[in-house]
């Protein structure tokens, strides 16, 4: 009990930030609603039509919406199913991250803290629906809440298996839950993968939309959550006690091996940007290789859900280009959605990275060296900008050639268009964050993440909530828009490379100013 | 008239609560070995600090070889080896690769004077930097202190850790950059760390400099242990 409370002590900060974003999401997207959704039925019956019409292209992604119609659904679709995301990478990072406590006590408190955040969602959701003069069923609230919770600890459970046997515990992590996950939503298209689905625990948290009118709450498949939970979490407290200790099971020190006084021989460390991606190399081809497997599955399952378009005569006038736009539209809101996303967390990985140079002393080892702190921040940025092209490129060649295999048209320049437009959202968040950990070291990844959802709420639901335009052309999300879909926005342009410029340059001024090591 | 090592006024760093470093007046000359003593708190990680410019001060200046060390930060490392009190997390990197790594930002390090350390203080080079134990990860930052064979060595808490071979092997090689002409400034709890190596202390208490004499002169109650006579 006391290592629980121990726990929960250490990341009451963590447990704050993520009921604030819970709470936000839910009454945001609630009070959201009632701006754009307008109040007689034919104008709710036309609005939840076109959610439903968007949710055709982003079908591989996510289960259709139930009625999208109605506050609740909206809610569901709009605040429950990203938030559930949100808490899956706070459960990743959690169950992944180095700690001195027991197991089981972790995994009691990561429960404890997941049940706070999402009873902070279900207010957001009862509040937020109330300020718009309608109410929600309350059963229907609580169960969305527990639902959240079921399956935040069923990926917690399958982290911390992964924690005790690779030392590269967060990446391997990360990579098998973005499987786990396309497993489920990739086998609403591809009828094969729906006898293998079973093994996905987002499979069991899309059997229940508990929330909108005429929704349920499937019993036997959140059964199955706890039970991944409560066995995923026995599994890993019993390798734990098994393993060698402060060593994962895979862990390739424990090998005898030969003393030796040489200095190495890799010249990559020598030169600037490599240097600065050579410890995390692994992890970063890892991840532009799971970016262009995933830009092939998409292009697949986009190819799939259009089956009945393609099998039209094509001699039907207009019809090669509705598909040449509909197939711009689908992979806009599938692959490149996907791909931002995937930047998101590079970019995450990147800052915390700098956080942990600061906070581990390696920072102030590289400044011991004739090296100036405008060079380092610089350099940083710089290392981030390649890691984002190579991803780009790699995922965007991959959508290329898959799209010609399997005889889809896409335009080459907005392809492209796309793929430089990634790399300049990586440098715009990689520049935010690059000033928070300059100037708040120890905030740096709360603010961080306060600032990447703040982006994507304003995307989202700025204009409906009455935000100024100002503050809504300052979201890289809106920004970059969707560029497959439409031609990119010359000013959009602009202003994402402004807002790199300035933040870069209030970076390199924060790093001249702060102190290091204090 | 030869330029100081190093040459300090009124230096001040005001952490709050009564904690930092203040109103340092403090001159080495070059070629000289200068002890900080001083219990925890006392100010000497933070003089040592604002010297590599890794901290700037509330007020005052530090200058060393002539050079300011916050507008000319850069120049001033060319020509320092550090050692910080608190050795550094490097994770999974080997420790060639940390070595590699600090050589190439810091340039003109040679291979066969790293080869030679790490023989010296036998460090394995080809383990990760998280399996190092902590007398390890000590002998690597004397190692990285060293390998460019710099002008001013800045040593805090050098010998903490360390076992007694080695020990004795960074006096010898504190005693052979001495005598190649390099200038010390090593801090330290202990007197006798300080004795070892130096030829004048500087006493710090409370973030103040009270008193600076030659070694022989050090108080026979301050040299153990130091914290009796060391009020913090």
């Amino acid at each position: 009990m006391r290592a629980i409370l121990r726990a929960l002590s250490e990341a009451r900060w963590t447990i704050f930030a993520f009921a604030i974003t819970g709470f936000a999401m839910t009454i945001l997207q609630s009070m959201a609603y009632f701006r754009m959704a307008g109040h007689t039925f034919a104008e709710r019956a036309a609005f939840g039509y076109s959610l439903s019409l968007q949710a055709v292209a982003s079908e591989v992604l996510f289960q259709p919406p139930v009625r999208p119609e109605t506050v609740a659904g909206y809610v569901e679709l709009r605040a429950l199913e990203p938030l559930a995301i949100v808490f899956v990478v706070w459960a990743m990072l959690s169950a992944t991250a180095s700690t001195s406590l027991r197991t089981v006590s972790r995994a009691a408190a990561f429960a404890i803290s997941v049940f706070i955040a999402a009873a902070a969602a279900c207010v957001g959701v009862l509040v937020g629906v109330a300020s718009g003069g309608e109410s929600v069923g309350g059963l229907g609230v609580v169960e969305a809440g527990v639902l959240l919770v079921a399956l935040a600890i069923a990926c917690y459970a399958i982290c911390l298996i992964v924690a005790q046997i690779t030392p590269a515990a967060t990446v391997v992590a990360a990579g098998l839950l973005l499987a786990l996950f396309f497993l489920n939503s990739l086998s609403r298209v591809f009828a094969q993968l729906a006898t293998v689905r079973w093994l996905s625990p987002f499979r069991y948290y899309d059997l229940s939309t508990p929330l909108p009118p005429g929704g349920h709450f499937d019993v036997l498949g959140f059964a199955m959550l706890l039970a991944i939970a409560l066995l995923g979490t026995a599994v890993a407290a019993v390798v734990f006690t098994r393993r060698g200790s402060g060593a994962p099971v895979l862990s390739a020190s424990a090998k005898p091996r030969r003393t030796t006084h040489e200095p190495t021989h890799v010249s990559l460390l020598a030169f600037p940007v490599a240097r600065d991606l050579y410890p995390q190399r692994i992890a970063l081809a890892a991840w532009c290789i799971a970016a262009a497997a995933l830009g092939v599955l998409l292009v697949g399952a986009a190819r799939a859900s259009m089956q009945d378009l393609l099998a039209l005569p094509r001699g039907l006038p207009g019809l090669p280009q509705y598909i040449f736009v509909f197939y711009s539209q689908v992979l806009g809101q599938t692959w490149f959605d996907v791909a931002l996303l995937m930047s998101v967390a590079v970019v995450f990985a990147f800052v915390a990275r700098w956080v942990a140079d600061d906070r581990k002393g390696r920072l102030e080892a590289a400044l011991s060296a004739p090296y100036s702190r405008s060079a380092v921040a610089l350099e940083r940025l710089a290392a981030l900008a390649f890691t984002a092209a190579a991803f780009a490129a790699l995922s965007g060649l991959a959508v290329a050639f898959t799209s010609r295999a399997m005889n889809l048209a896409l335009d080459s320049t907005r392809l492209l268009d796309a793929c430089l437009l990634l790399v300049l959202f990586s440098v715009v968040l990689g520049a935010a964050g690059s000033l928070l950990s300059s100037s708040l070291p120890r905030a740096a990844m709360a603010l961080f993440g306060v600032l990447v959802l703040a982006g994507y709420l304003d995307d989202q639901i700025g204009g409906p909530l009455g935000v100024p335009r100002w503050v809504q052309d300052m979201s890289p999300f809106r920004l970059v828009g969707d560029p497959l879909a439409n031609a990119v926005d010359g000013r959009s342009v602009v202003l994402l490379l402004l807002l790199t410029l300035a933040l870069a340059g209030s970076s390199i001024l924060a790093m001249q100013r702060r102190d290091v090591g204090a | 008239m030869a330029v100081a090592a190093i040459r300090t006024s009124s230096l001040t760093k005001d952490h709050g609560g009564g904690r930092g470093l203040f109103d340092l007046d403090l001159q080495v000359s070059a070629h000289d070995a200068f002890g900080l003593l001083g219990l925890e708190g006392a100010g000497k990680t933070t003089a040592i600090r604002l010297l590599m410019g890794m901290i700037r001060p509330t007020r005052g200046s530090a200058y060393v070889f002539g050079l300011d060390c916050v507008r000319e930060a850069v120049e001033v490392k060319r020509r320092v080896g550090y050692m910080p009190g608190e050795t550094p997390e490097f994770g999974s990197l080997r420790g060639s690769e940390i070595v590699a790594y600090l050589a190439g930002l810091r340039g003109g390090v040679h291979k066969d004077r790293v080869r030679e350390l790490a023989e010296r203080f036998d460090v394995d080079l080809g383990r990760r930097h998280r399996d190092y134990s902590q007398g390890d990860r000590q002998k690597l930052s004397i190692v990285l202190a060293f390998m460019h064979d710099p002008d001013l060595l800045m040593l805090d808490e050098p010998s903490r850790d360390l076992d007694e071979t080695g020990a004795a092997e960074l006096q010898a090689l504190i005693d052979e950059a001495r005598t190649a002409g390099t200038t010390i400034l090593l801090a330290s709890r202990t007197a006798a760390e300080i004795e070892r190596h130096c030829e004048v202390v500087g006493l710090l208490r409370r973030g103040k400099l009270s008193r600076v004499m030659r070694i022989e002169d050090l108080p026979e109650e301050l040299e153990e242990p130091s914290r009796k006579a060391l009020p913090p």
